[in-house]
């Protein structure tokens, strides 16, 4: 009895894509006809960077991390707090930030990647619920409920428009999604996918998977901290909300609907969780029920998401042509299970 | 040279007359005014019941022709008490739709961030029921309807001076609410010599509160002040009556909530809470016969009553001189800026909420309701089917 072969991933031989991407991210400004538009494809960007660092270490790495809404919240934190309280420059204040996010995913990575599955799981789910409790009570340090106020970027002493900002989140953006691609397609990559797919196998290939694991989990906090900052100088506010439940439900339903495990899963899934709501305020008392059922139709029917269908429809074809492929198919076929 | 005259007339009459229709043609703007609140989750209740009380005040001016004949249009948005959400409906209301003014936001973060919108968009913005106490500090362009939490505690405080109570135990849940109501509680409990006895906090989400119970059971105070949300509520409650303690608890906001009420059910009945809304006044009780008839069965709650306020005030500084001016010229900045202005000068405010002895206070400085005389007593009875009203001093000292 043999187990039918698991497909071999799909390679991402080109950075065509990305840079496709990238160029109509840049196009964007000039198609969109209001403010708000332009405020919707920075959240979208935000939360793409986000859910990119829980691509790589979910998605890729097979570790399932529910605090990543807690660096996200501390990133957002520190870029606000280290120019209002030590009067740090934002770019300043941007690179303490992630620092200070690194070397807490660092301290916190040592221990907690000792666990596995939902035991990691509930290990960083709880993470999130003591920075949150932090953020809420703390209220002389954080501001509380309230939160604080994060000071306008400027340029030339003038506060740099919606338009601006854009820019400077789409910067940020293609910086982590060239880091995403080309971590996927490295060395690294595939040592990240061993490890997904079978920890013990990939140690005896000579994969350090401690390493390995503590640098995914670093660099994923890192990018959620970068998704921090840009949404810290795009909403002008920081408080606890950013580290709340329904950050972590945007980022799985982002997961979900974009596709875990896929090159631009992320950034498709960022779209759809972003827009959505939006434009299913005609729904009106149904818009919450039409969006549960939309969910449920992607869980049903493209367990992939978006993105996985896209990526994996070339691969299937070749893999369907292929006349090894087919041999093998029909081998297992006259098999009995 | 008459005829280079005749053209120079001619252009400046044609240029003249270009301008003057380009003046005469600029639009009047619509009305637009956009609620933006919860109308699904845990606070549903809050936006669903302001939401009901704003279109009591704007569908019979609409019925009636409107504003110099320009009916209101209601542009709503349920934020689902995601502050991210929340802010995108602000600026899409502010961008969009071409709002006029907003109204809404009862939940505290939603408020927090749709303040932030307001402030960038310039839009005037019309809190409801949000307690959070920081969110009319240094206002501009955010007025508030409901009171601030600490507002409810120097009213909880004040009750528990006049009937002569000196220690008190707090129970509060871990969620912002909780946690802003104790501290403000412990702060106005502390200017009266009340001593808290004990403080228990607990998750939102437990099941079992019995160990802050027993904490509390250990210390004898003379009332338990309780702030947590309704479901979470009706637990502590249950639990309290289930451990034999008797003394008099007072549960600020929650407990005039229907999901709390229907929860507790018998264990609810006695429960005090300080409350916004006098039902003895006979414009509240009046107005509370209408919702029912339009929308079903209500007890008292201030979320209908915070939603007719504010469509009244709106109305009221919709209709001001500057404002139309604004309107009329189609300039939606001054429409805004003089709709903000129009609010910081109304002064007093008498509306459905608060007492014969306060009520509304609009001004430079002041964004909302007086500090005293907004809150009466009503306890909670027939087994969480009604608010009665209720003399604390007596209830306070069985």
């Amino acid at each position: 009895m043999l187990a039918r072969p698991r497909p071999e991933a799909p390679r991402a031989p080109t950075i065509v894509p990305v840079l496709c991407i990238l160029a109509l991210g840049l196009a964007l400004p000039l198609v969109l006809t209001s403010g708000f538009h332009i405020r919707l494809a920075m959240l979208v960007w935000i939360y793409a960077i986000l859910c990119m660092g829980f691509n790589l270490l979910y998605g890729y790495s097979g570790q399932i991390s529910l605090g990543q809404p807690a660096f996200y919240a501390i990133g957002a934190y520190a870029f606000g707090m280290l120019q209002v309280m030590l009067g740090w420059s934002p770019v300043l204040a941007f690179l303490g930030s992630l620092a200070l996010v690194a070397v807490l995913s660092l301290l916190i990575g040592l221990p907690l990647l000792r666990l596995r599955t939902h035991y990691l799981a509930m290990a960083t789910l709880a993470f999130m619920l003591i920075q949150n409790g932090v953020a809420n009570r703390w209220i002389e340090f954080t501001g509380g409920q309230s939160g604080i106020a994060v000071p306008p970027l400027q340029w030339g002493g003038e506060p740099i428009g919606r338009t601006g900002i854009y820019y400077i989140v789409l910067a940020l953006a293609a910086a982590v999604l060239l880091l995403h691609d080309l971590l996927i397609r490295s060395h690294l990559g595939r040592a990240m996918q061993a490890i997904r797919d079978d920890e013990t196998a990939a140690q005896a290939l000579g994969v350090r998977v401690t390493r390995y694991k503590l640098r995914v989990l670093v660099l994923s906090g890192v990018m959620a901290a970068v998704a921090g900052v840009c949404f810290g100088f795009t909403s002008l506010r920081v408080d606890p909300s950013l580290s709340e439940f329904h950050v972590l439900v945007s980022m799985l339903t982002i997961a979900v609907v974009g596709g875990l495990g896929t090159r631009f899963g992320p950034i498709v899934g960022a779209v759809i969780v972003v827009v959505l709501p939006q434009l299913l305020t005609q729904f009106g008392e149904l818009e919450t029920v039409v969006y549960g059922l939309f969910i449920l139709l992607f869980l049903l029917f493209l367990p992939h998401g978006l993105a996985g269908v896209l990526e994996r429809r070339d691969w299937f074809a070749r893999r369907s042509s292929s006349p090894r492929m087919a041999s093998r198919t029909r081998e297992l076929e006259r098999e009995p299970s | 040279m008459k005829r280079t005259t005749e053209f120079l007339f001619g252009s400046a009459f044609i240029a003249t007359a270009t301008l003057a229709s380009g003046a005469a043609t600029a639009a009047p703007l619509d009305l637009v005014i956009c609620h933006i609140d919860d109308r699904s989750g845990s606070a549903a209740d809050t936006g669903i019941e302001s939401l009901n009380g704003l279109n009591m005040v704007l569908e019979p001016l609409n019925e009636a022709g409107g504003i110099n004949g320009q009916k209101i249009k209601l542009v709503t948005y349920d934020t689902k008490t995601d502050p991210q959400l929340a802010a995108n409906f602000g600026t899409r209301c502010a961008e969009d739709d071409k709002g006029l003014l907003v109204i809404g936001a009862s939940p505290s973060a939603v408020a927090n961030s749709l303040v932030t919108v307001a402030n960038q968009n310039k839009i005037p913005l019309y809190v409801l029921a949000a307690a959070s106490p920081e969110l009319t500090d240094n206002a501009v362009y955010q007025f508030r309807f409901g009171p601030k939490v600490t507002q409810d505690s120097i009213a909880v405080a004040n009750a528990l001076e006049q009937s002569g109570v000196k220690g008190v135990a707090i129970i509060n849940n871990s969620v912002p609410f909780g946690i802003t109501g104790a501290a403000s509680a412990a702060e106005a409990l502390g200017k009266k010599n009340i001593a808290i006895v004990t403080q228990q906090t607990y998750d939102v989400a437990a099941t079992d509160v019995s160990p802050q119970v027993i904490n509390v059971m250990q210390t004898s105070p003379e009332a338990i002040l309780v702030y947590p949300y309704p479901a979470d509520g009706a637990r502590v409650v249950r639990t309290l009556r289930q451990m034999g303690l008797e003394q008099p608890v007072i549960m600020p906001r929650v407990g005039m909530m229907k999901a709390f009420r229907e929860l507790a059910a018998e264990v609810g009945n006695g429960v005090l809470v300080p409350s916004s809304v006098d039902i003895t006044r006979p414009e509240v009780a009046d107005f509370f016969k209408k919702y029912t008839e339009k929308y079903g069965p209500l007890a008292i709650s201030a979320s209908p009553v915070q939603g007719f306020d504010a469509g009244t005030l709106a109305i009221a500084v919709l209709k001001d001189e500057t404002v139309q001016q604004a309107i009329q010229a189609g300039d939606l900045q001054a429409a805004r800026d003089a709709i903000r202005d129009a609010t910081q000068k109304h002064g007093d405010f008498t509306g459905l909420q608060g007492t014969a002895k306060g009520g509304y206070r609009f001004s430079q400085s002041h964004h909302g309701p007086t500090d005293d005389g907004f809150f009466v007593f009503v306890k909670v009875g027939e087994n969480g089917a009604a608010l009665e009203s209720v003399d604390t001093a007596t209830a306070l000292k069985n």
